[in-house]
């Protein structure tokens, strides 16, 4: 109860209640701090909050909903009659991109398959399955960098899946509610990313930053060959994110003499705050279930 | 004596719901940094004015739930809640009688002090974003007062005069 209401017949006057619940207050939210930052129990704790509170974040979603039905809705014969040929066009050069696309990876096996390859990892994973999910227009803390997603453990989302859009990959879901969930985007620095180059295969780790447009490249030798331009791809190590799809473009690559490794920043091809619609992504995980008997335990395979 | 004086649960919960909503409300990419603390305005709000409905551990469960939504490691908005809501409880009388532009600095200090308290936790945890933006709020909330002071009118007497 309030401080001011207890006081008749205690012992503390007014201003020593409040200072001793200050601070019991305060030691606790330390503990909680503490506990929260080594062990991570808070999951559970957090996706209830969360589906309790999901109508309230709909609701406030709803004018911004709103908005883009009305605009849709008023939008010119004329306008969608472009659209529609620009659209049909632009679809035409995928599809032929995709004939190509279609040889190559064939090809590609084909040779694998000649070189006796053992980097199942480097195998692009053709089956992926994707969905689209819409992302909750909900701000949460200002650098922490997540988004909240219509998508929920319903519709088969877990923990620690790959969340792309059409330009690349843009993080990883965190928690799940039932008909919602959290998703920790590439920018912020608690998320690291397994890299390639798509050059020349070196091999590096992007870290966030806490800026949705800038990446950074970790241990990366001062001597290595990066140059910007490059674009980096997931490299399917770590077995989360399957391989090869595009991560960052490396923007500038600072190689001090002295120092032990070069500072590289990527620009995220993903675009991390406009996006609207995101992909789900389930990878195959025929590949990485072969894959796992031979890497994990070689003893065992012999006898 | 203070038992004659309804406590005043609608005004509480509007201003924390509104607060909790325009804190949560998406923003522009580039406007986001400079979002008002609008809980630290309610809270110092409710503090001083309905001293009767406020309480540590109530601020301290409030900021609980925020951390809960916002990811934020639990504990670290319900440790600067419950320091809003000590100093505000503790001079509520004296904050009453400042002028409105007094009442902006304190807020202001109050602001300094939780975003100090905020910024040590997440450099010992989990590391801070290299922006000097985490400190912009302190520009933009003490503006945005006035519209919480011209309510204070609404009961001007005290409900426990000592």
């Amino acid at each position: 109860m309030s401080a001011n209401n207890t006081s008749q017949g205690s012992i503390f006057r007014k201003g020593d209640t409040l200072t001793l619940k200050l601070v019991i207050v305060t030691l606790l939210s330390l503990v909680l701090i503490a506990t929260d930052h080594r062990l991570h129990k808070s999951y559970q704790f957090r996706s209830w909050i969360e589906s309790v509170l999901l109508p309230a974040q709909q609701l406030i979603n709803f004018p911004n909903i709103f908005s883009l039905w009305i605009l849709e809705g008023v939008r010119s014969y004329e306008t969608l009659q472009e659209e529609n040929a620009s659209l049909r066009k632009r679809n035409l050069l995928l599809l032929h991109q995709l004939q190509k696309q279609e040889a190559i990876e064939s090809e590609n096996s084909r040779l694998r398959k000649l070189l006796n390859a053992s980097f199942i990892f480097g195998t692009v994973q053709k089956d992926d399955k994707v969905r689209l999910a819409e992302i909750i227009a909900v701000d949460l803390d200002a650098f922490s960098q997540e988004v909240v997603l219509n998508k929920g453990e319903s519709d088969g989302v877990y923990v620690g899946q790959p969340l792309m859009d059409a330009t690349g990959v843009m993080g990883q879901i965190v928690r799940t509610t039932p008909y919602s969930s959290t998703a920790l985007l590439l920018s912020s620095p608690r998320h690291s990313i397994p890299v390639q180059s798509r050059r020349n295969g070196l091999r590096s780790i992007a870290i966030g930053s806490g800026h949705s447009n800038r990446l950074k490249l970790r241990f990366v030798p001062t001597e290595s060959d990066l140059i910007p331009g490059d674009t980096l791809i997931t490299s399917g190590l770590g077995g989360r994110f399957p391989y090869g799809y595009p991560v960052g473009i490396v923007h500038s690559v600072d190689a001090q003499e002295e120092a032990h490794f070069a500072e590289v920043i990527l620009t995220p091809t993903a675009q991390l705050e406009r996006s609207r619609e995101v992909l789900l992504v389930w990878p195959d995980t025929a590949l990485t279930k072969r894959a796992s008997p031979t890497s994990n335990s070689p003893e065992v395979a012999t006898p | 004596m203070s038992r004659l004086i309804k406590p005043e649960w609608g005004r509480f919960t509007l201003l924390l719901t509104i607060a909790a909503a325009l804190t949560i409300i998406p923003l522009p990419e580039s406007l986001r940094p400079y979002r008002p603390h609008w809980m630290l305005l309610a809270l110092f709000y409710l503090g001083t004015y309905l001293p009767a409905q406020t309480g540590i551990i109530r601020s301290w469960l409030l900021g609980i739930l925020i951390d809960a939504i916002s990811g934020s490691l639990l504990g670290i908005h319900a440790i600067t809640y419950a320091f809003t809501s000590y100093i505000t409880l503790q001079f509520h009388l004296r904050l009453r009688l400042y002028a409105m532009v007094q009442q902006m600095l304190v807020i202001t200090l109050l602001l300094c002090v939780n975003l100090t308290i905020e910024f040590l936790i997440r450099s010992a945890t989990e590391g801070m974003p290299d922006t000097t933006l985490f400190w912009a709020p302190i520009l933009t909330t003490p503006l945005l007062w006035p519209l919480f002071f011209i309510h204070k009118g609404w009961r001007p007497q005290s409900p426990h005069s000592r």
